[in-house]
């Protein structure tokens, strides 16, 4: 007797999430069809509102998940010289990103694992990818600040991009770090605003996660809390406080209590962080002072981001999260007659979902949650 | 600092005096009440310069040195946005603080307890309903009834700060405007700068703060960032003061630069400070009875009609409208015309230029000696630039003066809504040729907002939009300050903020009323905007070739991208931005009588005329004629 197909496959990988990306990514499609089809099913508004919150949650999670199957870039977003640039050389251990006093860097540069330092220039229009390879970092440093010069427009072309390649061990997991155009920075005149479009399109595009650099000294302003909300509160737990030197613990909860009620339900981890401290930590290779200048935590969270396992599991929890937010929500709901909801998702849809044929734990810890129960006390 | 008693001084609060009685006499009391107050202020004769920027600049850290204070008890500081409240620090021989709350009573509070009523950590979202704090004492400078004001910072997440700064500023009567050398100028910052400029506050003292933090290189970049992008939005600021609060306060005065902004302002105060205050006295009465008189006018132009007469009106006016149709529509098509026919003319002799450009350039490149060719090499960047600005200048200045005679055209030939002295709203189309005449009051188009600007105002407006319309489409020029300073070099210095487009909103008055043709520097200068930037990679790679037909070749490469980039990039847009103009007309009548025929249909429900009307009329001609008299010492 020969075996069928379904013995001879291996049996499913053990671990708490037994799912790959294409797994997940399927998954998360269809549930993103489940809540969309009875979105659009249910007549009452409150209840369309709410499903299609979750829906939006579940395309940006989508999104997410189809991104980190490539690459995974975390961008370095901030205010024009907040000290985003300070920051990744301390991270990177090099002088290597331009620091200047003015509003620079327009164009996105992408430090990625290298086995030698080397630059390349992606164009707007063009094919060819120039490269130039480097046997120091100043040399590399000194390449960006004439390629910064021209503004995004070289004799070639406008810039699309700039990648860094660099034997660094923090990036040696297919990491990409993304320093990024400030915003915010008064322009006038035929640029106004162009900083800001460069990186929205940047953001929207190619960047899985995004830590929000801010300076201590100056706090959060009100541009910079709607910046965040427009292009990237999705993506974004990790708010980078730098220019910490000499703040004490009790100054770093008094930041930490007066900002966190301006990001709403979702606030992100604080780091409070000296770039400058921790460049020279680097340079004399002093751990303690790199860890007094809260770089090394800094690169364990952004160690833990790159994880692929981490990852994966990080993308399956929220969608949990979200499975879960919604049940609470539709447990809850009355009607204007406080009669609650009988119907939770449209028939056919729900039919199909059961139906899907995935023996993984993520599927049936999502279905516990998504079949109709009372949450709500009462 | 001696205050002259100015002459003429007891003569405009008389003036005014004689305004407000005017006024109640013919409806508002309050209005009359706030130029009671306003004269008030003007007796007192002090002098109120305020402190502004925002959250972080260290304004508070300035007041505490200004006020030569060791503590920071008056004007609390701390590492997180602090002042939630303006505070105002005059001279009295004893100390004594004072709360004025909102509600309106007011209470006197020691010094060590100012910090609860003036910082967000104690009383956030202003909770205790602060309006202001009056602080007094022995502070030294402040004896000539000089009033210092900290105000909350601008732009934090703190939104209750920027509506008591808003209210606050129109008190002021000069602005010491604080930037950090860390932060350029933002946004933010130029939002503020612009409300500064519409309370019409003319003084302002710039200062960058906190240079003690940052190295000379940096503070460089900064002023001129700084300089760069106040010139272009049209603010002329021709000192910057470097200065560290932080080091004044902690005693190191000598080298905080505090001296110097000290001098500069009480230099500024003795010698100007009788007229700055006539002027901020004249600009608030303004502010208040301004509104009022226009309302007071419309109700007037239209109460004065009747019904029948101005459902004629309305019913005429909508007759003309499809007559003008065809006016326009043939102004339009000339202008589009002209305009393409000089671009045209301006893209031939781009290729003239380019090969005269080419051809000197081979000149150049071959005249120079064996030993040269480094020297050569380095330079010719900066020729090649230079050379072809040169060119492109040619080029750029025939189309202006084609572009300007069309425009001027366009302009005269353009059906247009004006006033008439006398006789109302005038619905012109060509020359002379009046449709519509004695509609209605011409002051009720300025009622409705429709705007009676000029047409030549209106223009010149309409163009820096279309200018800015233009600009803002294309995206291959980046270097955002290059425009500016390219137009200051071409000798179009005063010209900058027009092309920038950003004239428009930050000083709306000064542009419509500048000639027309002026607003034309734009195109030009904005051809040759931003070309600079291609040379930059063009001379890195220069800097590695030492061979003189490579030179040459590469030289000849850089001319023909530069042409190229003329063509491909700024002549589209060119041939856009004409129909730009043209739309900013059409729009422009259309919401002008879409404006005066709403403004006819409101006054056809209003109430039945008083018996008193002629009364009213002749007060309002008293009124004005009063203001004109003030007015004319402005």
């Amino acid at each position: 007797m020969t075996p069928t197909a379904d013995d001879a496959s291996p049996p499913a990988a053990t671990g708490t999430m037994d799912m790959d990306w294409a797994g997940l990514l399927s998954l998360t499609n269809e549930l993103l069809m489940l809540v969309h089809e009875t979105e659009l099913y249910h007549k009452c508004r409150r209840v369309a509102s709410a499903l299609g919150d979750a829906r939006r949650s579940l395309v940006a999670i989508r999104r997410r998940i189809e991104q980190s199957g490539r690459r995974d870039v975390v961008a370095v977003v901030g205010l024009t010289n907040v000290g985003k640039s300070t920051l990744l050389n301390a991270l990177l251990g090099e002088e290597f990103a331009p620091r200047r006093n003015r509003p620079c860097t327009s164009i996105p540069i992408e430090f990625c694992h290298g086995p030698s330092l080397g630059v390349t220039v992606y164009y707007e229009e063009r094919l060819e990818r120039p490269t130039w390879r480097f046997d120091t970092p100043r040399e590399v440093h000194g390449c960006l600040e004439r390629l910064g010069e021209g503004e995004g427009g070289t004799a070639r072309g406008a810039i699309r991009r700039i990648e860094v390649t660099l034997p660094s061990p923090l990036l040696a997991g297919g990491l990409v770090i993304a320093d990024t155009p400030g915003f915010g920075a008064g322009q006038v005149g035929e640029a106004a605003g162009s900083h800001e479009a460069a990186l929205r399109g940047y953001l929207e595009r190619d960047v899985t996660r995004v830590f929000w650099v801010v300076l201590a000294d100056q706090g959060i302003g009100r541009r910079e809390v709607e910046f965040r909300d427009q292009f990237f509160a999705r993506v974004c737990d990790d708010l980078v406080i730098t220019g910490c030197e000499d703040w004490d613990v009790d100054d770093r909860a008094r930041f930490r209590a007066r900002y966190a009620d301006s990001f709403g339900h979702r606030v992100p981890a604080f780091h409070f962080v000296s770039g400058l401290q921790g460049l020279d930590a680097r340079r004399n290779a002093d751990e303690r002072a790199l860890e007094d200048a809260g770089i090394v935590e800094l690169e364990r969270r952004i160690r833990d981001l790159a994880n692929p396992e981490d990852r994966l599991r990080s993308a399956s929890e929220e969608l949990v999260r979200l499975t879960e937010d919604l049940a609470y929500w539709l447990s809850g709901y009355h009607d204007d007659r406080s009669r609650p909801l009988t119907l939770w998702w449209r028939p056919d849809s729900w039919s199909r979902w059961l139906a899907i044929d995935r023996p993984a734990p993520l599927k049936q810890s999502l279905d516990r949650r998504l079949v109709r129960r009372r949450l709500h006390p009462g | 600092m001696q205050i002259q008693a100015r002459p003429g001084r007891e003569l405009i609060i008389r003036k005014v005096i004689e305004l407000g009685e005017a006024l109640s006499r013919s409806v508002d009391h309050t209005v009359a009440d706030s130029l009671g107050a306003i004269i008030q202020t003007f007796r007192r004769e002090s002098f109120t310069i305020a402190i502004m920027g925002k959250a972080k600049r260290g304004k508070s850290t300035l007041i505490n040195a200004l006020l030569g204070r060791t503590d920071d008890l008056v004007a609390p500081v701390d590492r997180l946005p602090a002042s939630s409240a303006v505070s105002r620090f005059r001279y009295a021989a004893a100390e004594k603080a004072t709360v004025s709350y909102r509600e309106g009573r007011s209470e006197v509070i020691s010094l060590d307890c100012i910090r609860e009523y003036v910082t967000e950590e104690s009383n956030p979202g202003n909770r205790k309903g602060v309006g202001v704090v009056e602080v007094e004492g022995p502070f030294p400078g402040l004896q000539d009834g000089l009033i210092l004001v900290d105000t909350p910072g601008a732009a934090s997440i703190h939104e209750h700060h920027d509506q008591l700064l808003h209210q606050f500023i129109p008190e002021a009567d000069a602005v010491i405007f604080l930037v950090t050398a860390r932060m350029p100028l933002d946004q933010d910052e130029l939002d503020l700068l612009r409300e500064i400029r519409v309370a019409d506050i003319r003084k302002v003292f710039f200062a960058i703060n906190r240079v003690d933090e940052c190295s000379e290189g940096d503070l460089r970049d900064a002023i001129n960032h700084n300089r760069q992008l106040l010139r272009s939005v049209g603010l002329a600021i021709d000192l910057i003061h470097p200065i560290s609060a932080r080091q004044a306060f902690r005693g190191q005065v000598g080298t905080s630069g505090l001296p110097t902004l000290a001098t500069d302002v009480s230099a500024f105060i003795g010698q100007h400070r009788a007229r700055v205050l006539e002027e901020r006295f004249i600009a608030r009465v303004m502010a208040v009875v301004e509104p009022t008189l226009r309302d007071l006018e419309f109700e007037m132009a239209t109460t004065r009609k009747a019904d029948v007469e101005l459902r004629e009106e309305l019913e005429s006016l909508r007759r003309r409208r499809g007559s003008i149709e065809a006016t326009r529509d043939l102004a339009e098509r000339e202008f589009l015309h002209a305009w393409n026919d000089a671009l045209d003319r301006m893209e031939q002799a781009l290729d003239v230029e380019q090969g005269r450009v080419r051809a000197e350039l081979v000149r150049h490149v071959n005249g120079a000696g064996v030993l040269d060719i480094r020297k050569l090499a380095d330079d010719l960047p900066t020729w090649l630039n230079r050379t072809i600005e040169d060119h492109l200048m040619i080029v750029g200045q025939s189309f202006e003066e084609r572009a300007r005679a069309a425009c001027e055209k366009l302009q005269t030939e353009y059906p247009a809504l004006g006033v008439q002295e006398g006789t109302g709203v005038v619905l012109r189309t060509r020359a002379g040729n009046e449709l519509i005449s004695g509609a209605i009051g011409g002051v009720a188009l300025t009622a409705t907002g429709i705007g009676v600007a000029s047409a030549a105002g209106t223009a010149a407006a309409g163009i820096a939009a279309a200018n800015a319309a233009a600009l803002a489409a294309t995206t291959t020029v980046s270097a955002p300050s290059l425009l500016a300073s390219w137009l200051v070099a071409l000798g179009f210095g005063e010209l900058a903020p027009l092309a920038t487009g950003t004239a428009t909103v930050v000083a709306p008055a000064a542009l419509t009323a500048t000639p027309f043709w002026v607003a034309l520097g734009g195109p030009v200068g904005w051809t040759l905007a931003g070309i600079g930037a291609l040379a930059v990679p063009f001379s890195w790679h220069l800097s590695r070739t030492r061979l003189r037909d490579r030179l040459e070749a590469e030289g000849i490469e850089q001319v023909d991208r530069v042409f190229l980039h003329i063509r491909k990039d700024r002549l589209p847009a060119l041939r856009k931005m004409a129909r730009s103009i043209a739309g900013e007309f059409r729009l422009r009548l259309d919401r002008q009588i879409a404006g005066l025929e709403e403004a006819i249909a409101k006054a056809m429900s209003r109430p039945a005329a008083s018996p008193q009307l002629d009364d009213r009329a002749a007060q309002i001609a008293r009124i004005r004629e009063i203001l004109d008299q003030i007015r004319s010492r402005a």
